[in-house]
C-alpha cells in the first residue's frame, strides 16, 4: 500500500498542491500516499488519528490524510484491521488503545445499522433492535473517549439503495431506509457533545444513493462507497474535524460590487445597481443577501471589504430591494488599497484571528491575492453567477457546527455592539471614563447543566486569552463539576450596548498542601478583552478562596503562538513569580496571597 | 473521451506513460496494487462512460484484460 518511499516532505508545498484547485481522486491518492509514508515535518502540529470501520478503509485513510494536511495538521494515522471496529474499540489492550489517538474516526456503514428484520416486523421489535445498536455505540464511544482527551468522529449512516416495496416502506419501521433514518436520529440525540458527525448521508443524497453505493466496488473491494466521491468526502470530513476541534469559521469578509449586488455602485449609483425583482440576477442577489442575513442571525459576523468610497458604498444598502442594512456589518472596510491589508485591519478591529475569516469576492484576481498573502484566510471565489453563490459558499462546509449555543445565535449582535462600543471609545477622552460609561454588569456562578456546552466550546476555541490552552473536553468539565474541591467559574457580561453572554471561564483546584489554590484554566472570549473583566473575576476568586481557607493562589501561563496577550496577566493582577523564568516557551508559575484584592480595580459592577 | 488507455493508467498510477505498454500488468508495474486497481477501473469507467461489473473490477488487472473488458462494453482502444 505504502509504495512511495518518501522520508521528508515539504509541508507548505504539499498543502499548496492540495489546495491549488478542486481536489481530484488521483491527487488524493498520490498526496495521501506521500503523507502516510513520510515522517512528520518539524514544527508542524501532529494529530494522531485512528480509523475504524467494518469495511475497507484504505481510501478513507488517504482522504483523511489529505484533509488534515489541508487543515495544517500532520496526520499520524492508525488503521485498524479490516472489520475489527468493535474488538479494537472495546479491548483496552488493543493496538488502537496502545496507539493513544487524539481522534478516532468510526467509518460506519448502513451494514452496521440495519438488522435483517422481516419488513412487516412490528414497531416494538424494530425499536428493541435499534436500542441495542445505540447501546453498543454508546459503549464504543465511552471506551474510545478514555479520559475525554480523544475526540470521536463518526459517519452518519447512508440509507442502502435497495428497496422492497417502494412507498409502502414508509409505513414499515423495519424497511432498511427507515431503520437507518431512525438509528441516525437516535445516535445524534445521545451522541450530542460526545461525537462530531460526518454527514455521509447528505453526501450520498447529493451524489445519488445508487451511484454513491457502487455495488461493483463493494463486491470487488468491500468499500462502503464509490471512491470517486472522496473529494466531496474530504470537505465533509474537514467540517466535522473543525467542529470537533473548535476551528469553525466566525466571520465573512464580503466584497460589494457584483458580490452583494450587480454592477458598480460608484459608477451606476444606487438607482443603477442590479438587486431585487425585475431581473433573474437581481432576484438572485436579493436571495443571496437573505441567506447572508440568515447566517448573521445564527452568529456569523458580517464585514465588508471592498474597493470603494465608504460613503458611496453605504448608499447600496439604501436600495429599495436591499435585504441587508449598513448596521448588519460589524466592520465596513472600504478603501482603494490592497484587500489583504484591509482584511488584516478588520481582523484587528474585531479582535478575530485571520484563521476564523472567510473572504468572498466575485473577482478571481482579488481571491488569488488574498489567498497568496493570507494563507490562514479561507477564500471563496464566487464566480459570476449570483444564482450559485449560496451553493459556492455552502460547498466549502466552512460554517458547519456540531450544535449551536445561545452565544452562537447572539454573536453577530454582540460584535455589532462591540463595534458601537469601540466607536464610543474613540470618542471618550480616557479609558476610565469610557469603561465607566459602558455601564457593565458582571455575574459569576458555578456552571450548570445548560452551560456545559458553552464552557466546552470556549475551551475548544479560545486561543488568545487562554492561560494554559489545556482544552478541557465536555467530559473533563463534567468531572471538575462533580468534584466539590474544584472551583469552576462562569462569567457573564452585559453592558449598555447589549448582552455578551457567557464569555469567560476559570477552573482551579487545590494543590496537595491544602493551602494553595491552583488555576489550571482561565479563558475569555476576545470580544470582551480590555474591559477589566479579569479583575472582576479575580476579586471573586479571592473571596471564594478566602472563604475556603486557602492561603495563596497559583497561576500558570503556558505560552503558545497565540496567547501572548496574556503573558503579563498575572503580574498585572499582583502575582509574583513562583519559579525563576525557565527556558523560552516553558510554563511560568505565579503566586499571590489570598487577601481582599483591594489592589485590583474593575469597572464592572455585580449584576 | 479519447481512447488513450495507457495515458489514463499512467496518470492514475502516477507513472510515466512511456513506462507502460501492452504487456503491463499489476504483476510487473509499480504502484499497481489491489487498491489502485479499484481506483483505476473507476477512472476508466468515468473516462470511457461505461460501467464494469464487480468481477471485471476485480480481475482486469492488466492492460490486455482491461482492453478486453472495454471491448465487451463496445469500446475499442488502440495500444
Amino acid at each position: 500500500m505504502r509504495d512511495e518511499t518518501v522520508t521528508g516532505v515539504d509541508f507548505p508545498a504539499l498543502r499548496a498542491r492540495l489546495g491549488a484547485k478542486a481536489l481530484t481522486l488521483p491527487l488524493i491518492f498520490s498526496a495521501g500516499g506521500e503523507i502516510l509514508a513520510a515522517a512528520p515535518p518539524p514544527g508542524v502540529a501532529v494529530l494522531r488519528l485512528a480509523i475504524l470501520g467494518s469495511l475497507t478503509t484504505d481510501f478513507i485513510v488517504r482522504a483523511t490524510a489529505c484533509a488534515l494536511a489541508l487543515e495544517g495538521v500532520w496526520p499520524v494515522i492508525y488503521q485498524a484491521p479490516f472489520g475489527a471496529l468493535i474488538p479494537e474499540a472495546l479491548d483496552p489492550g488493543s493496538a488502537l488503545h496502545r496507539f493513544a489517538p487524539d481522534c478516532v474516526l468510526l467509518a460506519t456503514d448502513w451494514r452496521d445499522g440495519v438488522d435483517p428484520l422481516p419488513i412487516g416486523a412490528d414497531h416494538e421489535t424494530v425499536a428493541a433492535s435499534r436500542a441495542a445498536k445505540v447501546a453498543l455505540f454508546e459503549n464504543l464511544w465511552q471506551a474510545l473517549a478514555g479520559d475525554g482527551r480523544c475526540r470521536i468522529l463518526q459517519h452518519l449512516m447512508v440509507p442502502p439503495p435497495m428497496r422492497f416495496c417502494g412507498p409502502a416502506e414508509r409505513f414499515a419501521d423495519a424497511a432498511p431506509e427507515r431503520q437507518v433514518a431512525a438509528l441516525n436520529a437516535a445516535l445524534l440525540a445521545c451522541g450530542r457533545g460526545r461525537v462530531s458527525w460526518i454527514e455521509t448521508d447528505r453526501l450520498a443524497a447529493e451524489a445519488g444513493f445508487v451511484r454513491f453505493a457502487s455495488p461493483g466496488n463493494y463486491y470487488a473491494a468491500r468499500t462502503g462507497f464509490d471512491q470517486r466521491h472522496l473529494p466531496d468526502y474530504v470537505a465533509y470530513f474537514r467540517a466535522a474535524f473543525r467542529a470537533a476541534f473548535g476551528r469553525a469559521k466566525k466571520a465573512l469578509m464580503l466584497d460589494l460590487d457584483n458580490t452583494l449586488w450587480g454592477g458598480v455602485i460608484g459608477d451606476d449609483g444606487v438607482g443603477g445597481i442590479v438587486l431585487g425583482p425585475g431581473s433573474p440576477a437581481g432576484e438572485a442577489f436579493a436571495d443571496w443577501q437573505d441567506y447572508l442575513r440568515g447566517l448573521r442571525a445564527r452568529g456569523i459576523v458580517l464585514a465588508v471589504c471592498s474597493k470603494n468610497d465608504p460613503e458611496i458604498a453605504a448608499t447600496g444598502f439604501t436600495h429599495p430591494a436591499t435585504r441587508l442594512v449598513r448596521e448588519d456589518f460589524a466592520a465596513f472596510e472600504c478603501s482603494w488599497e490592497n484587500k489583504a491589508d484591509g482584511i488584516k485591519r478588520v481582523a484587528q478591529a474585531l479582535n478575530l484571528g485571520l484563521d476564523s475569516l472567510i473572504f468572498l469576492d466575485d473577482n478571481p484576481a482579488e481571491c488569488d491575492l488574498v489567498a497568496g498573502a493570507l494563507p490562514e484566510v479561507a477564500v471563496v471565489p464566487l464566480g459570476d453567477d449570483p444564482g450559485r453563490f449560496i451553493e459556492r459558499l455552502d460547498a466549502t462546509r466552512w460554517l458547519y457546527l456540531d450544535s449551536y449555543t445561545a452565544e452562537d445565535l447572539a454573536r453577530a449582535d454582540a460584535y455589532a455592539a462591540r463595534e458601537a462600543a469601540a466607536a464610543e471609545a474613540r470618542g471618550a477622552t480616557d479609558l476610565g471614563s469610557y469603561l465607566d460609561g459602558l455601564a457593565m454588569r458582571g455575574r459569576i456562578w458555578r456552571p450548570e447543566e445548560g452551560d456545559i456546552a458553552r464552557v466546552a466550546q470556549l475551551e475548544q476555541k479560545t486561543n488568545q486569552f487562554n492561560l494554559t490552552t489545556r482544552r478541557f473536553s465536555e467530559a473533563e468539565i463534567r468531572a471538575f463539576l462533580a468534584d466539590d474541591d474544584a472551583i469552576v467559574l462562569a462569567f457573564h457580561l452585559r453592558d449598555k450596548f447589549g448582552d455578551h453572554g457567557l464569555v469567560s471561564t476559570l477552573i482551579a483546584r487545590p494543590e496537595a498542601d491544602g493551602e494553595t489554590l491552583h488555576i489550571v484554566s482561565w479563558l475569555m472570549s476576545c470580544r470582551v478583552f480590555s474591559r477589566t473583566a479579569e479583575a472582576f473575576i479575580l476579586r471573586h476568586l479571592l473571596t471564594l478562596a478566602g472563604a475556603r481557607g486557602f492561603v495563596r493562589l497559583v497561576g500558570e501561563y503556558r505560552p503558545t503562538a497565540k496567547n501572548g496577550v496574556v503573558a503579563d496577566l498575572y503580574p498585572r493582577l499582583g502575582f509574583i513569580p513562583r519559579t525563576a523564568a525557565g527556558e523560552e516557551g516553558a510554563a511560568l508559575f505565579w503566586e499571590r496571597l489570598v487577601d481582599g484584592g483591594n489592589d485590583i480595580t474593575t469597572a464592572i459592577a455585580p449584576a | 473521451m479519447s481512447g488513450d488507455l495507457l495515458g489514463l493508467i499512467a496518470e492514475t498510477l502516477s507513472l510515466d506513460r512511456a513506462s507502460l505498454n501492452a504487456q503491463s500488468s499489476a504483476e510487473n508495474t509499480k504502484n499497481w496494487d489491489s487498491l489502485r486497481q479499484v481506483v483505476l477501473m473507476g477512472e476508466i469507467e468515468s473516462g470511457f462512460g461505461i460501467e464494469f461489473s464487480a468481477q471485471e473490477i476485480s480481475e482486469a488487472n492488466s492492460v490486455a484484460k482491461i482492453a478486453a473488458a472495454l471491448a465487451r462494453h463496445g469500446v475499442e482502444v488502440s495500444l
